[in-house]
């Protein structure tokens, strides 16, 4: 399905934001979710609801994660 | 006497907040730091993708008080997303409030800026906002249930110290929170002169990070900051338009 992520257009196989989370921690070789926090459609998910979040065809995903900052 | 200031109830030794940005490499980031005495730092939420901005600034500033900002946000909406955001990242109700109404002055959105610190409040968020150094927008952000406001010294990251002495001066006379002056400090008088005017704090991060010698200049900034507050505390003699000698006028040879 089509989802845009992080305001980029992609193609995912994934059903839950869990596993896109899943999916992202792989590829990016992120150790935990610490530091991080995810919005869907500029609503934020918290963590404990990322397994029973549903991702929908254009979805607007946002994966964050705090980094240096003034 | 202890000198300790406080945020929404929480003592602060250090009256020193340091921005993480733009520093040479992580290690002289930490050295900085360290070397500032600060105990609260500000980060920045931002996209996954944005990798090797300092990803892992939080890792190696564990042991601090993280201050996380919404800069960038240009409304009330997605600053306060921003802020959720870093709630959930970094387990933390505070918030460096910032919209911005202006890309080449990086002047805050008054309006959208009072909008988001009352919606903020209310959310149970401890909001400090970046604001002009206006003394009604400051009373109108303490009224909305600020924590702190942040009165700009300058434009950010300008290096042009504290342009409006006698507003800054004025709103920390007025002021029912704490005021930290929060950019364009450029050297270590610059956060005299803002320490000296009566501001609770002050926040810089260009001036440290990018000095040819950031944990030299970081301690600069720790000397600069305590000697602002003695100095404000000890309070300065009375501006003279005339010579008032200091040694005593009689018994002068030759007399």
């Amino acid at each position: 399905m089509k989802i845009c992520l992080n305001g980029k257009n992609i193609q995912i196989a994934c059903a839950t934001l869990q596993e896109l989370w899943d999916r992202e921690q792989a590829e990016r070789e992120i150790e935990s979710s610490k530091g991080f926090a995810i919005a869907v459609n500029n609503t934020l998910v918290s963590k404990r609801d990322w397994s029973t979040t549903s991702i929908h065809v254009d979805d607007k995903i946002e994966i964050v994660r705090a980094i240096s900052g003034g | 006497m202890s000198d300790d200031f406080e945020i929404a109830g929480v003592r602060l030794k250090s009256r020193l907040l340091l921005g993480t940005a733009g520093y040479p490499n992580q290690g002289i980031l930490r050295d900085a730091v360290e070397a500032s005495g600060c105990e609260l730092v500000t980060v920045s939420i931002r996209r996954v993708s944005l990798e090797g901005h300092g990803a892992n600034t939080v890792d190696i500033l564990s042991h601090y008080r993280l201050l996380p900002n919404t800069a960038g946000c240009e409304t009330a909406r997605d600053a306060i997303l921003t802020a959720e955001l870093a709630r959930e990242a970094l387990d933390t109700n505070w918030v460096k409030l910032e919209v911005i109404g202006d890309r080449e002055t990086l002047y805050p959105d008054t309006s959208e800026l009072l909008e988001a610190t009352r919606k903020l409040v209310d959310m149970g968020f401890v909001v400090l906002p970046y604001c002009n150094d206006d003394p009604v927008l400051c009373m109108r952000l303490a009224d909305a249930g600020a924590a702190a406001v942040m009165p700009m010294g300058s434009l950010i990251g300008s290096g042009m110290g504290v342009a409006n002495a006698a507003n800054i001066e004025f709103i920390c006379r007025r002021s029912p929170v704490p005021v930290i002056v929060d950019a364009g400090i450029g050297t270590a008088s610059d956060a005299v002169i803002a320490m000296e005017l009566g501001a609770a704090a002050v926040l810089l991060n260009t001036a440290v990070a990018k000095s040819d010698d950031p944990v030299l200049m970081a301690r600069a900034m720790r000397h600069a900051v305590e000697a602002g507050r003695f100095a404000y505390r000890a309070g300065r003699i009375p501006r003279r338009g005339r010579a008032e000698p200091s040694s005593p006028q009689m018994g002068l040879v030759g007399s």
